[in-house]
């Protein structure tokens, strides 16, 4: 067989070539010494990339991690059912004349916005370019001290976060996700709550209908400063969370901004989101 | 101050029983809380860890922080992995996602275990490693940067299959990528690579 090139070399290298092309190949080997020095080139160059057994061997690092763990730093978020404390937010509002007033405001951010771009995308669209995303909203609220409070677009760092969601798709659009994605493209999961062990994590089976329907639980993560966007991805079948994690992490890197990442790139979904820019509680105004 | 760390090290070790285990097993005993068996599983791949993310990040320091942070939330998430031993690529597919958000953001800002960390960094780590260890130590450091020449998602599937000596299928797996692509991308990345070492010895 005739010499082969360094291209070629590298594709049998890759695992590119065909089992007769590479058997060929090395058999030429044996008898060329001008390819076998080009193999061996080859070779060389790619054997350095190999470390010694203990260059990456930290014990120490190990141990600072196990102490992090053994410190209880390395939980997950708390999750605590928010039910009760929706009603005790609810109750104080209509004790306070002034928060009462904050509620109607609520009542109208969460109505019409959403309304009208139904409407839109219904004029605008045939039945099958119908604009799903104009179906679905989500309301975020952070714990404060006294009862929940919408959240427009500042949250401190620890705010444990609930949210309630809006769902005009007339049941086609069964299960929420609701994560957050920060500018390091760290993915925080909300909704499901608590992404668990035995049940297969994935979005969840939701209702749909004309009014608002709170979420169950309220969830703190860790937050870090800077900006975040909040995402409530509704979809016709359920999605798992590590397939939405990874389609958000790719978007990310698309994007390489939260900005700029409005949608995750989901096929058949309506999504909602919202870009927040989280202080650390000192940082803020008393409200 | 190294000494006690390894003295300690010592109390600390997992009985000899955990490291016979296979990761699956382990990760079982993880969910269940048990940090002997995280521990165990943490030293068995710490080095893979470790090595992926210092070369990909062509920085020792952030491939130590990407290291703590990955195994910090494979303990935070341990109730998320299914057994189906493929734990090694599970573990490889964290560390890649970390490099990449890293390599966007260069900022250490991440550093949950900075204090210590920095002390250990400060610390050359071939104090005692033989000098003919140290020269090839210093000539893989000179690759690994010439490493960074090479685009983002080709030197990830390099350092995969040479540093790591992972098959192409499993480096499909931890990538998610089709394995066609895996050997495009090797094919590609190496014939990038050979033009950087090509250019970087006849300067
Ligand atoms: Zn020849």
């Amino acid at each position: 067989m005739k010499c082969v090139d360094s291209s070629e070399v590298m594709r049998l290298f890759a695992g590119k070539l065909s089992v007769e092309r590479a058997e060929l190949v090395n058999t030429h080997f044996d008898h060329c010494d001008q390819c076998a020095v080009l193999r061996d080139e080859i070779g060389a160059m790619t054997s350095r990339l190999q470390h010694d057994p203990d260059e990456f061997k930290d014990e120490a690092a190990a141990l600072e991690v196990m102490t992090l763990i053994r410190m209880g730093k390395a939980e997950k978020p708390e999750v605590v059912p928010s039910r009760f404390l929706f009603w005790k937010s609810w109750q104080t509002w209509l004790l306070v004349p002034a928060t009462a007033a904050a509620t109607a405001v609520l009542m109208m951010v969460l109505w019409s916005p959403t309304k009208q771009d139904a409407t839109d995308g219904f004029q605008a669209r045939g039945a099958e370019t119908i604009n799903l995303n104009a179906w679905v909203s989500l309301q975020v609220f952070r714990a404060g001290k006294n009862g929940y409070e919408p959240v427009r677009d500042v949250i401190a760092a620890d705010d444990a976060l609930a949210f309630s969601y809006l769902n005009r798709s007339d049941s086609q659009l069964r299960y929420l996700a609701v994560f957050a994605v920060d500018n390091q493209g760290e993915v925080f999961w909300y909704y499901p709550p608590n992404v668990d062990a035995g049940n297969s994590p994935g979005s969840v089976s939701v209702q749909s209908g004309a009014q608002p329907i709170e979420l169950p639980e309220q969830v703190a993560h860790h937050l870090r400063i800077g900006l975040l966007r909040i995402f409530g991805v509704f979809s016709k079948d359920p999605l798992s969370v590590q397939f939405i994690e990874a389609q958000a992490g790719r978007d990310f890197v698309t994007s390489q901004t939260v900005e700029r990442m409005t949608r995750v790139s989901l096929p058949d979904v309506g999504q909602y989101s919202l870009l927040l820019r989280v202080e650390n509680e000192m940082d803020r105004e008393p409200n | 101050m190294t000494e006690s760390v390894s003295i300690h090290l010592v109390e600390t070790r997992a009985p000899k029983t955990l490291g016979d285990l296979s990761d699956d097993d382990l990760m079982l005993l993880v969910k269940a809380d048990r940090r002997d068996a995280f521990e165990a599983l943490m030293r068995r791949h710490q080095p893979l860890v470790f090595g992926i993310a210092t070369r990909f990040l062509g920085d020792r320091a952030l491939g130590r922080d990407v290291m703590q942070d990955v195994f910090l939330s494979l303990w935070r998430e341990r109730g998320r992995y299914k057994a189906s031993g493929r734990f090694r690529s599970y573990l490889v597919s964290m560390t890649l996602h970390r490099c990449h958000m890293v390599s966007r953001n260069r900022k250490s800002q991440d550093r949950r275990v900075s204090a210590l960390a920095r002390a250990q960094e400060e610390t050359p780590h071939n104090e005692r490693l033989p000098i003919d260890v140290v020269v090839e130590q210093e000539r893989s450091r000179g690759l690994r940067r010439m490493l960074l020449g090479v685009p983002e998602h080709h030197r990830q599937v390099l350092i995969l299959r040479f540093a790591e000596d992972l098959g192409l299928e499993e480096i499909a797996e931890a990538t998610s990528l089709p394995l066609g692509t895996v050997k495009s991308h090797l094919f590609r990345g190496l014939k990038t690579l050979r033009k950087v070492v090509q250019k970087e010895s006849s300067s």
